[in-house]
């Protein structure tokens, strides 16, 4: 019997262990036991009972793949799921187990990308505020030599780069085993339900992040505008103000994301608004020219840095690539849209 | 007669046993005998609940070892009729073990009569185009 139970361990080991998962696992061991039982009181041999238990066993995928999909009315398994294209045909079925690791799991990467992302800025905001009181005259940095007042805010920008990719990393590792759930799963209608409510109750939450996030923006603007005015007096003013511009703005990506990222997590789940099965095509465009404009953008931020030593002015590719590029989204959207 | 037993054309093993019998070798096709795996169970299920060892035996009791039916495939078919309702499940340990039992119910049973009539209406279709061995 250890033997069988221990085929029967394999077989379940590259599945995803959630309730439904154990309890399919305990109703097969039940059936086999019972087979095992009575072919020994038969007067089987050992290796005869547990040979012929294993080899009617079967294929666990084929039982996943009959219960990961909607009920059908033919049973006939060589039959295809009606509508290939469908939303919910050919789908994996999911539990209420699932759904909740798969949103604290959410939760969390979130965190840990707006974490990364803060860092980031943190970076650039010291790197700024450096270049600029390097060049301040009342300090007199010029004794020190070039190289160090050159390369050194780049390198601690390097270095919040390196600390945020890490929790990029680390996060993403954690959250790979949910992105199942995100390429479309099939759920219960109760959890639906649940699911709507909820996205209902964080709206206003949601809501008020967006609105703080995009007046801090704009307050981190008018505080540039200011405090560029008083540049012509203090040099040091510009870099304050960019300096504070992208502090700003580090706070309303923090919020963009947490908040927001939730609101996608079930929109995902649900498959509403911009997760739409109609949407997908649109997605998967826009996906392909993000993958090869980004890298671009920072590829010509670091050049432009570091050949032309345009630090201090360099960063402003990326607000104006970033801007560039929602307007194409959104192009793209409104011409799927004609269709 | 015939003794060699039929499996299901895409079963696996791990365990590599010496009775394992190879695909040319099953008389039944794997996908005409699928279609009506649910109408085996219904059957047996017409006169009592039952359990899923004990379904599985009497279908290779009934078919004479010709088919004996995996259980992955037993589970599947017991999963999908109760989610179409055609069965009901329920836990009983009056023999001692706990097991999870089936009972047919109407729409089962009216399942299993659609089923009865398609088989022999396509018994009736093939039947036409094969040639009768020469007795």
């Amino acid at each position: 019997m250890d033997t069988i139970m221990n085929y029967l361990n394999t077989m379940f080991a590259t599945v995803a262990q959630t309730e439904q998962m154990q309890k399919i696992k305990n109703d097969l061991a039940a059936n086999m036991e019972d087979k095992y039982n009575e072919l020994k009181a038969e007067g089987k041999s050992e290796n005869e009972a547990v040979g012929t238990v294993i080899s009617e066993f079967g294929n666990i995928d084929e039982l996943l793949k009959d219960i990961g999909l909607q009920p059908l009315r033919a049973e006939n398994g060589a039959v295809e799921p009606a509508g290939a294209g469908g939303q919910t045909a050919g789908q994996r079925r999911v539990t209420k187990e699932e759904v909740e690791n798969y949103l604290a799991a959410k939760k969390k990467h979130n965190k840990m990308t707006a974490e990364g992302v803060v860092l980031i800025m943190l970076g650039v905001i010291c790197m700024i505020l450096l270049f600029g009181i390097f060049e301040m005259p009342e300090y007199n940095f010029s004794t020190w030599p070039e190289s160090i007042r050159g390369a050194g805010p780049v390198i601690l920008l390097l270095l919040t780069v390196m600390g945020a990719v890490s929790l990029f990393i680390i996060s993403g590792n954690q959250f790979e085993k949910y992105a199942y759930m995100e390429n479309g799963v099939s759920i219960p209608e109760e959890i639906r339900q649940e699911l709507r409510n909820q996205m209902e109750q964080d709206r206003t939450i949601n809501t008020m992040a967006v609105t703080i996030g995009v007046g801090l923006c704009i307050f981190g603007v008018i505080v540039l505008l200011t405090l560029g005015v008083m540049s012509e007096k203090h040099e040091i003013m510009g870099s304050i103000g960019v300096a504070s511009l992208l502090s700003l703005v580090a706070v309303a990506c923090y919020l963009f994301i947490c908040p927001g990222g939730m609101k996608e997590a079930y929109e995902k789940l649900l498959g509403v608004g911009d997760f739409a099965p109609e949407r997908a095509r649109e997605n998967k465009i826009v996906g392909v020219v993000a993958s090869i404009v980004w890298p671009l953008t920072v590829a010509a931020f670091l050049v432009w840095g570091l050949a032309f030593d345009g630090w201090k002015i360099c960063w402003i590719l990326f607000p104006v690539v970033g801007i560039c590029f929602g307007g194409f989204a959104a192009a793209c959207g409104a011409m799927h849209e004609k269709r | 007669m015939y003794d060699n037993l039929y499996y299901d054309s895409r079963s696996t093993t791990a365990v590599g046993t010496t009775d394992v019998v190879k695909e040319e070798d099953a008389l039944i096709s794997s996908d005409v005998i699928r279609g009506y795996n649910d109408t085996m169970i219904l059957y047996l299920l017409l006169e009592e609940p039952s359990y899923g060892y004990e379904i599985s035996k009497s279908i290779k009791e009934l078919t004479e070892e010709k088919y004996i039916i995996k259980e992955t495939t037993l589970y599947s078919a017991f999963t999908r009729m109760e989610n179409n309702g055609y069965i009901q499940s329920f836990s009983d340990e009056s023999s001692g073990k706990r097991r999870t039992y089936y009972r047919i119910t109407e729409s089962g049973r009216q399942y299993y009569r659609e089923k009865c009539e398609e088989w022999n209406i396509t018994k009736e279709v093939v039947n036409r185009f094969i040639q009768e061995e020469d007795e």
